[in-house]
């Protein structure tokens, strides 16, 4: 038995350097970015639980951020709740939109998927737009209360980095739990072949819907996490390109590898700043949307299985030479299909 | 609600609903041969845009409004076929075989790369398009009838009974059909499945342009996320008159035209996407294989 395995110990010493950085960084600035970072990555893990494990291509993770941050905020700010309950109800609306949806959706496969969650995400936005007795509309929800935990209130970036990495580990844990569970389990046999699953007395549809709402549930989360952050909420803080955003993480961390959306959903939400040397303004948002367009199209071609290496079976097939080329010591045979 | 208010949005859902059916060919021929969603067809659409807005602008400096536009949108459009059969060539034809999903994502990332290359090259802000019809105006029960409505009525339809006769009558048609059918027994039979690949994003890609050019100039506003808006109604065009059929993406199209006009009209404008997008999630519940179509497939 390897009680502490290799994914462990590196995922281990990550946190510990994580846990130290703010010693060596202060920059409100850098602090910034991180805790934004860490926002990305909850999100790209918990999207990859739904496209990674579940198979289910969802395009519209954004707008249970939305909801969840929505129903947060207001509760906040009109009625004065604090923050933790607020956390928790945001996690509740995103499971309960998602299992709506997810009721409705989840009987289609693949892109159609895809599109239907799009849309979804679409008339969420447009409702936070529109429904300006309840939203404020485009103009947004302002002064939103930060944490306050045992008397001591949530003051600069410091805290929320520390909930963030705390959020992080959470996620990271609970999705790797809910992984080697009959849960996990039945979720990725419906992946990888779902009537096989099926004669295995899988129940597909159930799954997947079950898979879909917790993964919403953890957006919801991050909603209100982000609007208290933030002390700011409008429908444009997440929206498609969000979305989208984060199934390329995903895709480009390795869709199906736990540890492959952190590198991920690092890379692609560092882009901006890394690219704010070379360009300013509006233009960094449109290049960085365009690299990121061309680095997935490359990625697909070359690389379908992400930077960490675990992907769904059916794309290696073609892909076996050139992985051996990149992948030193790489003795995985390709799987028929 | 006057009669004359609902005769007014029916004739703009009209208008509208069929330049929708343009843009709906391209998803549902490219669905029919290759079996996924090409979501970089917006991309087309919006490239085929600018290149007739930008030779418009240019050739209508020495060149009278019409002859400048008959040549700027016959350049859009054959520039267009070519950037979507270099696009399938660049981006699908690799993972060609693969998970569906590949291909669906990898146009995602044509999309991504496309439109916002377009943005950083020209900046977001919308264009005002010069007018075609200055002034034309026909009475219709009370209702208006412009000569931009009618120009597109007439485009439209022309096209659409066109393809039919295209894909239907001709060699190229009966290769693409076939590929469609099974394109293992079409490439037995001789069939060259890459010339029918081909012709089929050609023909996808030059619709979609001539509709980009067609609404550019019936809202006279050309910006480069044109064709997210724009490709996801085509795309539901095609699933609400049954993805794969050609006078479907018609009666999908015009459906969706009219029932966005009447939703945006006793409702608000600002809900006139959340209209089509509700209308797709009832489609896809009620009946994935589209409402016109005559079975019910098991899988989509």
């Amino acid at each position: 038995m390897n009680w502490f395995p290799r994914r462990v110990r590196l995922l281990t010493l990550a946190l510990v350097v994580a846990l130290l950085l703010p010693i060596f960084v202060h920059s409100p600035y850098a602090l910034h970015v991180m805790v934004l970072l860490g926002i990305w990555v909850v999100l790209a893990e918990s999207l990859n639980f739904v496209t990674g494990f579940a198979g289910q291509l969802a395009l519209g993770h954004a707008a249970f951020v939305t909801l969840g941050g929505y129903a947060g905020a207001l509760l906040m700010v009109n009625n004065g709740w604090p923050f933790w309950p607020a956390l928790l109800v945001g996690g509740g609306t995103g499971f309960v939109t998602g299992l709506i949806l997810g009721l409705m959706a989840l009987r289609l496969r693949g892109d159609y998927l895809g599109m239907v969650t799009l849309g979804f995400g679409e008339i969420v936005r447009l409702l936070a737009v529109n429904l300006v007795d309840i939203t404020r509309g485009p103009m947004g929800v302002p002064g939103i209360p930060r944490p306050v935990i045992f008397g001591f209130k949530f003051h600069g970036e410091l805290p929320f980095f520390y909930l963030i990495l705390a959020l992080i580990v959470f996620t990271h844990m609970s999705i790797e739990r809910m992984l080697f569970s009959r849960f996990g389990r039945a979720c990725l046999a419906i992946r990888d072949d779902e009537i096989a699953a099926q004669a295995m007395g899988v129940k597909p549809y159930r799954y997947k819907v079950l898979a879909f709402c917790i993964s919403s549930a953890y957006a919801g989360l991050m909603g209100v996490f982000y609007c208290s952050w933030a002390t700011f909420f409008s429908p444009d803080a997440f929206k498609l390109d969000d979305s989208i955003m984060l199934s390329v993480m995903i895709t480009l961390g390795g869709i199906g590898s736990l540890v492959g959306a952190i590198p991920g959903a690092i890379g692609i939400g560092a882009l901006p700043e890394l690219l704010r040397p070379f360009t300013t303004g509006a233009r960094v948002a449109s290049l960085r949307l365009a690299g990121v367009g061309l680095v997935m199209v490359v990625f697909l071609i070359l690389r379908p299985q992400g930077i960490a290496g675990m992907s769904i079976a059916k794309d290696y097939i073609s892909l076996e030479p050139l992985r051996r080329l990149f992948v030193r010591g790489s003795d995985s045979k390709p799987e028929k299909t | 609600m006057s009669s004359e208010f609902i005769i007014q949005q029916l004739i703009s859902g009209v208008a509208i609903g069929l330049a929708y059916a343009l843009i709906a060919i391209g998803y549902s021929m490219v669905y029919g041969i290759l079996k996924f969603i090409n979501f970089g067809h917006g991309a087309v659409y919006m490239v085929g845009t600018y290149v007739a807005y930008f030779t418009w602008k240019y050739l209508n400096q020495s060149m009278a409004v019409w002859p400048s536009f008959l040549l700027a949108a016959l350049l859009a459009v054959a520039s267009a076929a070519v950037f979507g059969v270099v696009m399938e060539k660049v981006a699908y034809k690799p993972t060609r075989g693969r998970s569906r999903l590949t291909t669906f994502m990898s146009s995602v990332g044509v999309s991504l790369m496309v439109t916002f290359g377009m943005e950083f090259l020209v900046g977001p802000e919308p264009r005002p398009t010069p007018s075609l019809f200055p002034g034309v105006r026909i009475d219709v029960g009370g209702a208006v009838l412009t000569g931009m409505q009618i120009f597109m009525f007439g485009v439209a339809l022309t096209l659409l009974v066109a393809l039919q006769w295209f894909v239907h009558r001709t060699q190229a048609g009966r290769s693409i059909r076939a590929c469609s059918e099974d394109m293992g027994a079409a490439s037995l039979m001789g069939v060259n499945i890459d010339n029918a690949i081909s012709t089929t994003f050609a023909i996808g890609s030059a619709l979609g342009a001539v509709a980009g050019i067609l609404i550019g100039i019936y809202y006279s506003a050309v910006y480069p996320t044109m064709g997210w808006a724009a490709g996801i109604k085509g795309f539901i065009a095609a699933v609400t008159g049954g993805i794969g059929s050609i006078p479907g993406a018609m009666l999908g199209g015009l459906l969706l035209g009219m029932a966005e006009n009447l939703g945006a009209g006793f409702l608000s404008s600002g809900y006139r996407d959340a209209i089509a997008f509700t209308v797709l999630i009832l489609v896809m519940l009620f009946r994935p294989s589209g409402i016109f179509a005559r079975e019910q497939r098991s899988s989509l």
